[in-house]
């Protein structure tokens, strides 16, 4: 696979030009998206790793995400209005889902829990 | 008076030329009748007045800079055609968005109504079957942005919120269904959530991202006969992924788990219903630009088109990516 970057078109100034990322990126951001998938998966079957499940799985899918919206959605390339729109919506769901988690005292230990798989 | 005026003029009136009552102020300055774009250049006005200053200089100094520049048009002029499309979708969605009060039928149609004005909306200004890579290009917005992009980018960050709130409806019931069957094993009881499975599924649509971004490339380069080869992938990968989601969702029906079973079952379903929603959109999506494209009617200048797609399947990947996580692999 040879890289091969993306003209900009000479026609469309401005408009969909990647001229930093080629395909040799590409798939090397498929071969990472696929460890790092493999590594979640490992993780979860560890049962030494139990106690810091959480944070590790957590940590492995930002990386994932952040490699998906940089390199494959161009955030890293494009225009900064873009991942103005992106982010900064996305940095309200986190503080929403954070607020809610909050709220009904997940983080806590009062919850109805039931099972400890339900 | 007023009425039997404007009809004799329009019926048997001469034509009114430019400029009929020697006006002093710009909106005189364009021909008769006005071209849909008014200015064919922005005029750079000087003074108060500047067109009569222009037709009657005097002492104060010039009009307009340039009072022919006007009429005659610098380079080409980008302005869409008239379009009746927008009027039908509207017109459409008032069906979709009243069918609920009167009839499901109406909903039904008012919905097939809305995706054919739509469709027809965003079909309208391609080249013509056959024409090749012709057409001519977008301007680029404000900063050189392409608006459309900009657009879609603000659709993606309301999606954030939408998907946002899924998950967090999610969290917060987990762990509290009063009966069974449960996400995790749990008190020997194992759990009905198919991990392995889920994985596979997972690494496929994480490589339909792969061969998205291929599909962008390829039509960037001007290359479409790689453009129709990597959208084809992408859609076999979301074919796929969606196979997986049928599959999982009938298991765990046929394991007792409808969608009023417990709280787990009732946001599991929405949430993981509503991405496979959008993973069926995007197929749809994906799959008539590959029509266009193998009918010769997408090429570079429309590359754009391609490029949004790309970012609409991206983000139903990294959705994806926090729910086989959050939902998943998290006990």
């Amino acid at each position: 696979v040879s890289e091969t970057p993306s003209p900009p078109p000479p026609d469309r100034p401005g408009a969909a030009a990647h001229p930093a990322a080629g395909i040799r990126t590409y798939a090397l951001i498929a071969v990472f998206l696929f460890l790092l998938t493999a590594m979640e998966v490992a993780v979860f079957y560890i049962q030494a790793l139990a106690g810091v499940l959480i944070p590790v799985l957590i940590l492995l899918a930002l990386a994932k995400f952040a490699l998906v919206a940089m390199f494959y959605m161009h955030l890293r390339f494009d225009h900064p209005w873009f991942s103005y729109l992106f982010v900064g919506p996305l940095m309200i769901a986190v503080g929403l889902a954070i607020g809610l988690l909050w709220l009904f005292h997940v983080f806590g230990s009062t919850g109805l829990r039931t099972p400890p798989g339900g | 008076v007023f009425l039997h005026n404007a009809v004799r003029s329009v019926r048997r009136g001469p034509p009114a030329p430019a400029d009929p009552w020697d006006g002093r102020t710009l909106e005189w300055a364009i021909p008769s009748p006005p071209p849909s774009y008014n200015f064919a250049a922005l005029p750079e006005v000087r003074r108060r007045d500047a067109l009569w200053l222009t037709k009657y200089p005097d002492a104060r100094g010039p009009g307009l800079a340039d009072p022919a520049a006007l009429v005659t048009p610098r380079g080409p002029i980008h302005m869409p055609p008239p379009s009746a499309w927008p009027l039908l979708t509207a017109l459409a969605m008032l069906v979709l968005s009243a069918g609920p009060l009167v009839h499901l039928g109406v909903v039904v149609v008012g919905g097939i109504l809305t995706v054919v004005a739509a469709v027809g909306f965003a079909l309208e200004h391609l080249p013509a079957r056959g024409a090749g890579a012709g057409g001519h290009a977008e301007p680029p917005g404000p900063a050189g942005v392409d608006p459309r992009k900009l657009g879609f980018w603000a659709f993606l960050g309301s999606e954030c919120l939408f998907f946002g709130t899924l998950v967090s409806v999610y969290l917060v019931y987990k762990g509290r269904s009063l009966v069974g069957p449960y996400p995790h094993d749990a008190g020997g009881v194992p759990g009905i959530l198919n991990i392995p499975l889920t994985s596979i599924s997972t690494f496929d649509l994480l490589m339909s991202s792969f061969s998205m971004v291929l599909a962008v490339a390829a039509i960037e380069r001007g290359d479409l006969r790689a453009t129709r080869r990597w959208l084809a992938a992408t859609i076999a990968g979301g074919l796929i992924f969606l196979g997986f989601q049928a599959w999982e969702f009938t298991e765990f029906v046929h394991k007792g788990l409808g969608l009023t079973t417990n709280l787990f079952a009732n946001t599991f379903y929405v949430m993981v219903g509503f991405h496979g929603a959008h993973v069926s959109a995007g197929v749809l999506w994906l799959a008539a630009l590959l029509v266009l494209a193998i009918r010769g009617r997408l090429g570079r200048p429309q590359a754009v088109l391609v490029d949004i797609a790309g970012l609409y399947w991206h983000f139903v990947d990294v959705v994806w990516i926090a729910i086989f996580t959050l939902v998943y692999l998290i006990r």
